[in-house]
């Protein structure tokens, strides 16, 4: 998988639902290539602020930039931003093989190429024995990887991850850490990593942003 | 803002709008309109109250509604009670007790009922011949009242048992640690905790055989309301003011229902959510009291079954008058049906699958539209679709014949009043609020992140809806479809409006007319068992769907409840 490195630049963005401000003054640079985390409490706004960059929510004020071009006012199916959601989001009634693939047939990918491209990126995250299954008969951590793999798939341009080791065991979550850390060494994919946990930043991240009550600090 | 939603939103208010909306408010202009100028007044409901022959009726049909609630809450109530109280072996057979009644429409079992209850009637002679005296069960309103209580004291059971099984354990508890305990803690505490059932049961009962067009009629008691409006209409035509006048205040009084069961419910939730299941305190039944449990649930089996019963005699049976049980029996009513009758068969099969079909399909998008797209204005879809339950079938029925009146069908001569397309169009607005309700609870229990992991790989909305959305609601939508279907193929009011010709005619009204001779009586009830059948499997399947859908979505739920943590 060759994926071209994107800068990611947020510009004086702000987000209010209704009368209720959860952002204020974002500005944010992060490298082509890096992995960058998002720490703060419960309620600081920071998964707010990962799904706006998706496209989730009330359009912001302000620039989003990736690569140079402003997303921020584009519906969710036309940014290519990868996300994996903290509950998976897994569709139930599709295997782990159609669930990977979902993206790729969206994009009218002629059949033999989307077998091929969810037979390697099931390579990648080591579940490829598991195409059949499906999602209610895999773990937890199956599950994430399974998620990770539909994402990485489509060679999106930035990879967001919405606290994705919150739902993990202790042991699980310190694995599965340096897994996708260094799945993202591999593939070289500028990352945003959502967490609440502080020492989980410092051991995976390359640089964070803190944020707390919608403001960067 | 999405175009694509707005559209779709924009096609379901213009059908709700020309098909519900339009129709209701004509009937209701019309009875404020002088039949001669056209100006506003009240005349026509002076004349109305002025007539002896509609005060009675108006009196008879609030008497009637009434009446069926108190007999409705006699058998409803202690059963509950039975159910939430003691430890009961017979809770099963309650819980089939609620679902029997449901499968034979009132109308149906109108005649058998008449035949086993009436003054003739098979009880009364065995009364008579062993007692020397007999019991006016079926005579004028009390016959009413009686098939309408038996077909529709689940409303209550359900709504009831429901509340009396939500009610939070250490309400009652607390309760009896200061002293109380048995009838007087029943009274004051837990009777006023499942008010809200109660309330919500009883007024939907009242709204429904308040609006009943079809069992006075077979009964042949046309001094209620609801007939009155249709011999005016049928016999007069559509410009008699009176047919209006009485839909205007069929109306009211349903508003006033619906408005009555909302209402119990708000401020009012008792639900508890509660370690090891709510629910009062249940017992061990002492031998005595065994046994007055069972009496009185054979007794209320008996009575739910007797329409049944009595309607399989019927279908079966070669003469039966003045008999406690037919002459002989005979395959010739059922031969004869399927011979010459067969007709009301397919019309329904079809009409009522087309209906359920459209609703659906509305029911999908109206749910998706209010619930997960931001559009102004799109609460006023489900209101307007729900709006639906208070406009009785006679009222929708004269709408339609008053408003398309003239209406020609496109690229046809054809007038679209009596076109068998707006009967179906008919039913479907009919139970819409159903099926609704059907398609937003489906739709709830997929969890949003599932379409938005769609989107984020390249989904439009419509694909989403698509591949995703509609799938994962496919155990509801099916339920929706099947209890519309069930329930549409013996719909009776808007159909006895709107049937122009005997081709055309469903089930519902091949029965009726079947039921208005003695000879016909037996085919009658030949299609009547026919229509029992339908409505049983629909209803039957309808569970089984419902209950594979309960037992998938465990593991769905846990997908989509896994960590939902604010951030």
């Amino acid at each position: 998988m060759d994926l071209k490195s994107v800068t990611v630049q947020l510009r004086n963005v702000g987000l209010a639902f209704g009368d209720n401000v959860v952002l204020r003054d974002i500005d944010l640079d992060i490298e082509a290539g890096e992995f960058f985390a998002f720490l703060g409490p419960s309620g600081s706004g920071k998964s707010t602020l990962l799904r706006l960059i998706a496209g989730f929510g009330p359009t912001p004020e302000g620039q989003v930039l990736i690569d140079g071009e402003d997303i921020a006012r584009l519906p969710p199916w036309k940014r290519n931003v990868g996300m994996v959601f903290q509950n998976y989001a897994l569709w139930p009634h599709m295997s782990v093989q159609r669930n990977v693939a979902f993206g790729l047939e969206e994009r009218r990918l002629p059949a033999s190429e989307v077998r091929e491209r969810v037979d390697a990126a099931l390579d990648v995250v080591g579940l490829r024995e598991y195409a059949d299954r499906r999602p209610s008969q895999l773990s937890g951590g199956q599950q994430q990887r399974v998620a990770l793999a539909r994402t990485i798939v489509v060679e999106p341009r930035v990879l967001l991850l919405d606290e994705p080791l919150s739902n993990l065991d202790a042991n699980l979550r310190i694995r599965m850490r340096s897994e996708i850390r260094e799945l993202q060494r591999r593939l070289g994919i500028t990352t945003i990593f959502v967490t609440h946990d502080q020492e989980e930043a410092n051991t995976v991240a390359d640089r964070m942003a803190v944020l707390n009550d919608g403001i960067l600090q | 803002m999405r175009w694509g939603p707005a559209g779709v939103g924009l096609a379901l208010a213009f059908f709700l709008i020309a098909f519900l909306v339009i129709p209701v408010l004509k009937v209701i202009l019309v009875a404020f309109q002088d039949p001669g100028t056209g100006a506003f007044t009240l005349v026509n409901f002076q004349d109305f109250f002025n007539t002896s022959l509609f005060r009675e009726s108006f009196w008879n049909s609030l008497y009637v509604a009434g009446m069926s609630v108190m007999l409705a809450s006699s058998i409803a109530i202690p059963l509950a009670y039975f159910t939430t109280r003691f430890n009961f072996g017979g809770a099963l057979v309650i819980q089939t007790l609620g679902v029997i009644p449901l499968i034979m429409p009132p109308f149906v079992g109108a005649v058998a009922m008449q035949l086993l209850f009436g003054s003739n009637g098979s009880v009364n002679l065995l009364l008579d011949e062993y007692f020397g005296f007999t019991v006016p069960f079926m005579d004028g309103l009390n016959g009413v009242i009686l098939v309408e209580s038996i077909h529709y004291f689940p409303f209550i059971l359900t709504n009831l048992a429901a509340s009396l099984a939500n009610i939070d354990r250490s309400l009652e508890e607390s309760a009896q640690n200061l002293g109380s305990s048995g009838m007087r803690l029943f009274r004051r505490i837990v009777f006023p905790l499942a008010m809200p059932g109660y309330v919500a049961g009883a007024s939907l009962v009242f709204l429904k055989v308040f609006d009943d067009l079809g069992t006075p009629l077979l009964l042949n008691v046309n001094k209620m309301l609801a007939p009155q409006a249709y011999l005016r209409i049928s016999s007069i035509g559509i410009t008699d003011p009176m047919g209006y006048v009485i839909s205007v205040i069929l109306v009211l009084f349903s508003i006033f229902s619906l408005w009555a069961s909302f209402r119990a419910f708000r401020g009012r939730d008792y639900a508890s959510v509660q370690k090891g299941g709510g629910g009062l305190l249940k017992r061990d039944l002492r031998p005595w009291e065994k046994v007055g449990a069972y009496s009185v649930i054979f007794l209320i089996l008996a009575l739910v079954l007797a329409p049944h019963i009595g309607l399989l005699l019927l279908s079966f049976g070669t003469v039966w008058s003045f008999a406690v049980l037919p002459d002989g029996y005979t395959l010739e009513h059922y031969l004869r049906v399927f011979e010459t009758s067969s007709q009301y068969i397919t019309n329904t099969l079809l009409y009522a699958g087309l209906a359920a079909s459209i609703d659906v399909i509305l029911g999908t998008a109206i749910a998706y539209i209010v619930w997960r797209t931001g559009i102004p204005g799109r609460k006023w879809l489900d209101y307007v679709a729900t709006a639906g339950l208070a406009v009785p079938g006679v009222v929708l029925g004269i709408g339609y014949l008053r408003v398309f009146h003239g209406v020609e069908v496109p690229f046809s001569d054809q007038p679209l009043a009596s076109w068998w397309v707006i009967l179906v169009i008919a039913l479907s607005i009919r139970r819409l609020p159903y099926a609704l309700r059907a398609c937003v609870a489906a739709l709830q229990q997929v969890s949003v992140t599932l379409e938005e992991a769609a989107e984020n790989l390249g989904a439009t909305t419509s694909r989403t809806v698509w591949r995703i959305v509609v799938p994962l609601m496919s155990g509801g939508i099916l339920a929706g479809f099947v209890t519309s279907f069930a329930t549409a193929a013996v719909e009776l009011s808007a159909t006895l409006m709107l049937v122009s010709q005997q081709s055309d005619a469903p089930l519902a009204y091949g029965i009726y007319v079947f039921m208005q001779s003695a000879a016909g009586r037996g085919p009658g009830a030949a299609l009547g068992m026919i229509a029992v059948v339908i409505v049983g499997l629909g209803t039957y399947f309808s569970h089984r769907i419902i209950e594979r859908g309960r037992r998938l979505r465990t593991s769905d739920r846990v997908v989509a409840e896994v960590g939902t943590t604010p951030a």
